[in-house]
């Protein structure tokens, strides 16, 4: 594990063409959680959000106005599945409250990112341990205008472990910014899993 | 990561305090981790940075008796200790402590409704109900019995009532609707209020003041003791209800719309508190601002007429609603369509037409006290946005509301920011409640808005008005302009924290009362 880590770390930073599919590098690098039971939140009242959440095969949520609404569904999932995975591409509101209702059942933040549109500028603001928020930077990055495609293909490999996170930016220029808009997108799990 | 610590602790101490007190809670309910379980004990709608706020570790006990041991031993050691029931006072503080280093006391695990007494309109909850549960308890019950949130109903009877908060039915003044608490003094004395205090009471939950002096508001945005227990006045379920919307054009209509409704509000023509919302808090519920404006500074005017027509929205927008039976509501509602609609371009909704519009939805859930979430959607107004409210009491009276508005949307266009606010008419005051939004991933904008909110309070109190509330980092400069006598009042709260908590261990500098080792150091 380890040297496969370090393979790729030195690979992103001589930038071979091993990102050309960051999916995949991802997979080698992070934890895989292939197995573990997963609840993803979407917006689809967002664009890139209903994007996102028509790939992702786990059991899914798709966003009312009132996040209110969803609570009983966080909180029995967090119940069943004290070892499970809860991720989302959503209004930031809606993390705001989902992570805080969350907390209470053991289920704390490792991975968020903020995708802002501004001008012709896509920026991707990752926090989340160093390393994997340098790979999911530069793999967010890689994919452009399909960032959302790859995160829900990537969702079980997002960071589950417990550690100091930092925080890491990525700016792109792309077409069509005006339909966007600002989304976060997240990843909480068990204080067990660390 | 470095530990926060308490001003004047040594890490050596806390955790010797905190060894101890895993002895009373057990370890799976004490929070040490900087990293992931303190982080949601933050505030991350601060406008510094998150380190003036952050616990050292945070604890929930499950019972009076932990709660008495653990004051024993923070007691011992002098570390302060910062008590949230529900732990959502987000806008003023969320969870977080006055300063680093506090020990977060959750009552989160006292969750127990004790009673729902249907006849008499009361429950007697625990601090770690959330509105929610009340609601769903009265619910499964089937009983006829309305509760009164907080727009987000997270949030909690105690913690609410505690800060003085407000919510939309007739019951909205939480406060007024409280009837009896129980309190843990800082040496562990525990303390009923009111007719609990007799043997066998029967009457706890009827008759707020017993005999002698009724010091429930003491233990209220205050530090004097740890609230345990409380009693909260319930609304019979009506035999209707009729919310209403009126939107109008004109900025200038606060004032007459402020003036036109005191009168029936202080008759009883309307029941609960109506509000008067401004445009773009009414839009936020359903668009985000760079739908129509991408530049910077406040959206100008231009930008704002289109959003109105385009969402059907007032300049303001004035909610209210009548319940009772058929007749009575219908005599209350042709009082006041006939006075509403002598202003000029006044246009009233109903649930017929506005169905389905995000703003009435909520609004009209509020009102019947049925507990939603939805105001929180107001924050992606801006991407990543946080926000600290402004909350000065004004008359209800039209000059006053406008003087208020005035003051507030100018400082607040001068330093680049959006007015979005409402006013909420309460008995005879309005709180007006300001939404200082800002990008919280920025430190500039942050940096703004602090400097904003800190104008606004001298601005405010020049003219003559105090706020009702505030964020962890304005209560002392809030608590000096109630400074009527040399800070007799002030002074009083220091003399009465003195006497119940020497070592000055209950929530040091809460709404501004510091114990004496702490006094002048804020
Ligand atoms: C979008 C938005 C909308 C809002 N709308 C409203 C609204 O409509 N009305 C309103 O009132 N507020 C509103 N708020 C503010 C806040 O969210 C609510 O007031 C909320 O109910 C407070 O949190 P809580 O009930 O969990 O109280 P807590 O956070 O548990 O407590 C609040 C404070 O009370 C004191 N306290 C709590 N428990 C005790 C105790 N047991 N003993 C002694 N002191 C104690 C502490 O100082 C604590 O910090 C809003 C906030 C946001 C972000």
């Amino acid at each position: 594990m380890l040297t496969r880590r370090t393979f790729i770390k030195s690979a992103l930073a001589s930038n071979v063409a091993l990102l050309a599919t960051p999916s995949h590098a991802l997979q080698l690098a992070l934890d895989n959680n292939q197995d573990k039971p997963l609840l993803v939140f979407a917006d689809e009242r967002a664009l890139n959000a209903k994007e996102f959440i028509s790939q992702v095969n786990d059991q899914k949520e798709n966003l009312d106005l009132d996040i209110g609404q969803h609570f009983d569904v966080l909180t029995k999932f967090c119940k069943e599945s004290p070892h499970g995975h809860i991720a989302g591409l959503t209004r930031d509101s809606d993390f705001f409250v989902l992570e805080q209702l969350a907390k209470d059942h053991g289920f704390y933040v490792n991975y968020s990112a903020t995708h802002s549109y501004d001008g012709q500028t896509l920026t991707h603001e990752i926090t989340a341990p160093k390393e994997p928020a340098n790979l999911i930077a530069t793999a967010l990055k890689n994919a452009a205008d399909q960032w959302p495609n790859w995160l829900a293909k990537n969702m079980h490999s997002l960071p589950q472990s417990h550690q100091a996170m930092i925080t890491t930016k990525r700016q792109l220029t792309v077409p069509n910014t005006q339909q966007h808009n600002f989304l976060v997108s997240w990843s909480l799990s068990a204080s067990q899993n660390s | 990561m470095t530990k926060p610590l308490p001003q004047g602790i040594t890490l050596g101490q806390l955790n010797a305090a905190i060894a101890e007190i895993e002895k009373v809670v057990g370890k799976d309910y004490v929070y040490l981790d900087d990293v992931k379980e303190l982080r949601s004990y933050r505030d991350p709608y601060n406008t510094t940075n998150d380190a003036d706020f952050a616990p050292s570790a945070a604890v929930a006990p499950q019972n009076v008796e932990q709660i008495q041991k653990i004051l024993a031993i923070v007691n011992t050691y002098k570390i302060p200790i910062w008590t949230i029931s529900t732990g959502k006072n987000f806008a003023y503080g969320g969870p977080a402590p006055r300063k680093p280093g506090y020990v977060v006391l959750d009552l989160k695990l006292m969750n127990r409704i004790l009673e729902v007494n249907e006849k008499h309109g009361y429950a007697i909850v625990e601090p770690g109900v959330s509105y929610y549960d009340l609601y769903n308890y009265i619910q499964e019950k089937g009983l006829k019995l309305w509760i009164d949130c907080a727009a987000p109903a997270w949030g909690g009877i105690v913690g609410n009532t505690s800060e003085h908060g407000a919510g939309y039915t007739p019951y909205g003044d939480h406060l007024l609707m409280q009837c009896g608490m129980q309190v843990v003094l800082a040496d562990g004395t525990v303390v009923e209020t009111g007719m609990d205090t007799t043997p066998n009471s029967k009457t706890g939950g009827l008759y707020k003041y017993g005999q002698g002096a009724a010091i429930d508001g003491l233990f209220t945005q205050s530090n004097f003791g740890v609230i345990t227990r409380m009693g909260i006045w319930l609304m019979p379920e009506p035999p209707g209800y009729t919310p209403f919307m009126i939107t109008l054009e004109n900025e200038q209509d606060l004032e007459t719309v402020t003036d036109l409704t005191l009168p029936l509000r202080i008759n009883q023509v309307i029941h609960n508190a109506p509000m008067t919302v401004d445009l773009l808090w009414e839009a936020a519920m359903s668009v985000s601002r760079n739908q129509y404006y991408t530049g910077k500074g406040p959206m100008p005017d231009s930008h704002r007429k289109k959003m109105a027509k385009d969402l059907d929205l007032g300049i303001w927008n004035y909610y209210g609603a009548v319940y009772g039976p058929g007749p009575m509501m219908k005599n209350n509602m042709d009082v006041i369509r006939d006075t509403f609609g002598s202003i000029p371009g006044a246009k009233f909704h109903y649930d017929d037409t506005r169905k389905g519009d995000p703003g009435w939805d909520y609004r009209v859930k509020l009102m019947k006290g049925t507990p939603n979430m939805t105001e929180f959607s107001l924050l992606n107004w801006i991407g990543g946005g946080g926000h600290i409210n402004f909350s000065p009491i004004s008359a209800a009276d039209g000059k006053s509301a406008m003087r208020q508005y005035e003051m507030i949307r100018k400082s607040a266009h001068d330093f680049g920011f959006d007015y979005i606010g409402e006013f909420l008419i309460g008995w005879r005051d309005q709180h007006h409640i300001f939404m200082l939004m800002f990008n919280r991933m920025s430190a500039e904008e942050k940096k703004r808005a602090h400097d904003l909110f800190a104008l606004l309070v001298d601005e405010a109190a020049a003219l003559g008005y105090g706020e009702y509330r505030t964020h962890l980092s304005f209560m002392d400069q809030i608590a000096n302009t109630y400074s009527w006598n040399d800070n007799s009042l002030w002074d009083a709260h220091h003399a009465i924290k003195d006497e119940l908590d020497p070592n000055g261990i209950l929530s040091p500098g809460k709404q501004g009362i510091w114990p004496k080792n702490l006094r002048g150091n804020s």
